[in-house]
């Protein structure tokens, strides 16, 4: 990663505002408390601050690279320590050098620099903290925001997330189709058509009630599919038969809320409503101690429409079961003699 | 003004409502009822109504795939009930849709159109097909439905060797058959599974499925041996082509 304070104007205003800065103080220093002239004063404030400037830049490296959350403080503090060795003996020897060079008569001001060292050391020392210190803190504010845009961005995809569970619960095409088959009814037979519009809302109202996280008992699933099946009785008359074979063992069973309907709703789209001819839908029900089997076929359009695998519908539920009960093999397709068979299985809850 | 009607609906209901709407429309006789595409697309092209009644979502073949097999341009009014198949699309080709469920008003509009349009310009086959492009313009086909001098047929994709141009037409090889269809191979080439079917020549999209080696041909090109013996040639991209998608 590039150095932060390179990266933008307003980083490099402040770095070197803070530069010029220590080197007018220093020079002020100087010349005020060292009796140093003015020239020596100016010159010593600009050659030791221009030198540390330009380490400081490399020490971002340093930094950048211990990491408080892989490392061992240990061994952070033995890395700046050397770090800070190296950069401290480069800047005062190359600053010394500079000096030495720009004033090589100067007996006093060479004098200055000598027994100036073990000060410099010091103040080395002290911009090394501060210099890493900033970094660090650069490091923090990034990270933060960072996080902040992440945690927006997974806000947007559990929201994204619950619309799509919405969407699924009211399937727009068995919505409108119901409409208007009601529609249809009020003029043949308004009592039919008023028990599909009680029908239609008790679906309706089951399933805004759930979430995608509850858990009902078969039972309430089995009641709430039989009103699904029956509207759909009513659009596709004698081509949809359905059974259900449910023990009453298994009706106290807890399972994920919507997940017998998807199951339904899949077999009727893909075995009842392409084919002209009366099909079958049925289900049956296990269960032992440790899990519920639910075992629902239906028949298929022969030849053209032989499924190969599971379809976006089966997809969903698979992904449902995978994420409540972290398992990824409690749904089975399979297909032979014109029946199409999916085997799901419902781990008992703990608790 | 006389007019034979048939609707190819498959929810009993539904088809009930348009019967009991259809009731005021004294001069408009409904010929026929069907729940099945198929059954509805040869009776169509039998007993050549003047007026269709097509859901979309039917038994067997699709309204649209209906429209594909139609040997002349009756007038149609869709019946939907979810706005899945982007119908605005053909919005100014169909006489009119119904979105599900609708009011006896918004059916004798539809009715009145139908009117104006059979006296003002009957549709032609050309607009059909346009219309059966721009809906069909983002599905990846699972079968493709054609109609012969003698039969209709419905193709299902897995069973195709390979399409073959032949000027205007395309020619779709299985293994036991071969049908024309007037359409282009950009058409086949955009709607395809790109994981089955290649283009590895200008004038063939092969099944990959089906091809069993591939040999040296000239220099820059290869012929394409399918598991029944035939043999397409294959040209240098198609080659590039089909070497991307089977990653050799």
């Amino acid at each position: 990663m590039q150095n932060p304070i390179l990266s933008n104007k307003v980083g490099i205003i402040l770095f070197l505002a803070g530069w010029v800065i220590f080197a007018i103080l220093q020079s002020i220093i100087l010349y005020v408390y060292y009796n140093l002239s003015l020239e020596y004063a100016i010159a010593d404030g600009i050659v030791f601050n221009l030198v540390y400037g330009i380490l400081s830049i490399g020490i971002w490296f340093w930094v950048r690279y211990t990491d408080f959350e892989k490392q061992k403080v240990i061994n952070i503090v033995l890395n700046h320590i050397a770090s800070a060795t190296i950069s401290i003996l480069i800047w005062i020897t190359i600053s010394n050098f500079i000096l030495r060079n720009i004033f090589p008569t100067d007996n006093i001001f060479l004098e200055f620099l000598s027994s100036a060292i073990p000060l410099r050391i010091a103040i080395g020392v002290v911009l090394y903290i501060l210099t890493s210190l900033i970094y660090y803190l650069i490091i923090y504010i990034q990270n933060f925001r960072e996080q902040m845009l992440r945690e927006a961005e997974i806000k947007n995809l559990v929201r994204d997330a619950e619309l799509n569970w919405l969407k699924h619960q009211i399937n727009p095409h068995f919505l409108f189709n119901s409409l208007n088959s009601i529609s249809s009814l009020t003029m043949s037979n308004p009592d039919k058509a008023q028990e599909m519009v009680i029908r239609l809302s008790d679906l309706l109202r089951y399933s805004l009630k759930q979430s995608s996280d509850s858990f009902v008992t078969i039972s309430d699933e089995i009641s709430n599919c039989i009103k699904y099946l029956e509207i759909e009785k009513v659009r596709f008359g004698k081509r949809l038969n359905y059974t259900i074979d449910a023990p009453d063992n298994v009706m106290a069973f807890q399972v994920p809320a919507m997940i017998l309907q998807p199951l339904f709703e899949n077999a009727i789209k893909h075995g009842i409503a392409p084919s002209p001819e009366p099909g079958e839908v049925k289900v049956l029900l296990e269960s032992n101690p440790n899990y519920l089997k639910i075992i629902l076929s239906n028949t298929m359009l022969g030849g053209e429409n032989t499924p190969k695998g599971m379809g976006v519908g089966l997809s969903n539920i698979a992904r449902r079961l995978s994420l409540l009960y972290a398992q990824n093999d409690l749904i089975q397709a399979k297909s032979n003699n014109n029946y199409f068979t999916v085997e799901v299985i419902i781990p008992k809850l703990n608790r | 003004m006389y007019m034979k009607a048939i609707i190819v609906e498959d929810e009993d209901p539904a088809r009930e409502l348009l019967r009991k709407f259809l009731e005021p429309f004294t001069d408009i006789e409904i010929i026929g009822e069907y729940i099945d595409g198929f059954e509805g697309a040869k009776a169509i092209n039998q007993q050549k109504p003047d007026l269709v009644f097509l859901d979309i979502q039917l038994p067997r073949i699709t309204g649209i795939e209906i429209l594909e097999l139609l040997e002349y341009s009756p007038m149609i009014i869709f019946t939907t009930a979810y706005d899945e198949y982007a119908i605005k699309a053909f919005e100014k080709n169909a006489v009119d849709y119904l979105m599900k469920p609708f009011s006896k008003e918004r059916f004798a509009q539809a009715i009145e159109r139908v009117k104006t349009r059979k006296i003002n310009q009957p549709e032609t086959i050309d607009n059909i097909q346009q219309i059966t492009e721009n809906l069909t313009s983002d599905i990846n086909l699972t079968r493709i439905v054609i109609k012969s001098p003698k039969a209709m047929n419905i193709i299902p994709i897995d069973e195709i060797l390979y399409f073959e141009a032949q000027d205007d037409y395309v020619m779709i090889h299985t293994s036991t058959a071969r049908h024309m269809k007037k359409q282009t191979m950009k058409f086949f080439e955009d709607r395809l599974n790109p994981a089955q079917f290649v283009r590895i020549h200008r004038s063939y999209i092969a099944n990959v499925n089906f091809i069993n080696k591939l040999e040296p041909y000239t220099k820059d090109t290869f012929i394409a041996v399918f598991k029944n013996g035939i043999k397409l040639n294959v040209s240098n991209t198609g080659y590039k082509a089909l070497k991307e998608r089977l990653a050799f």
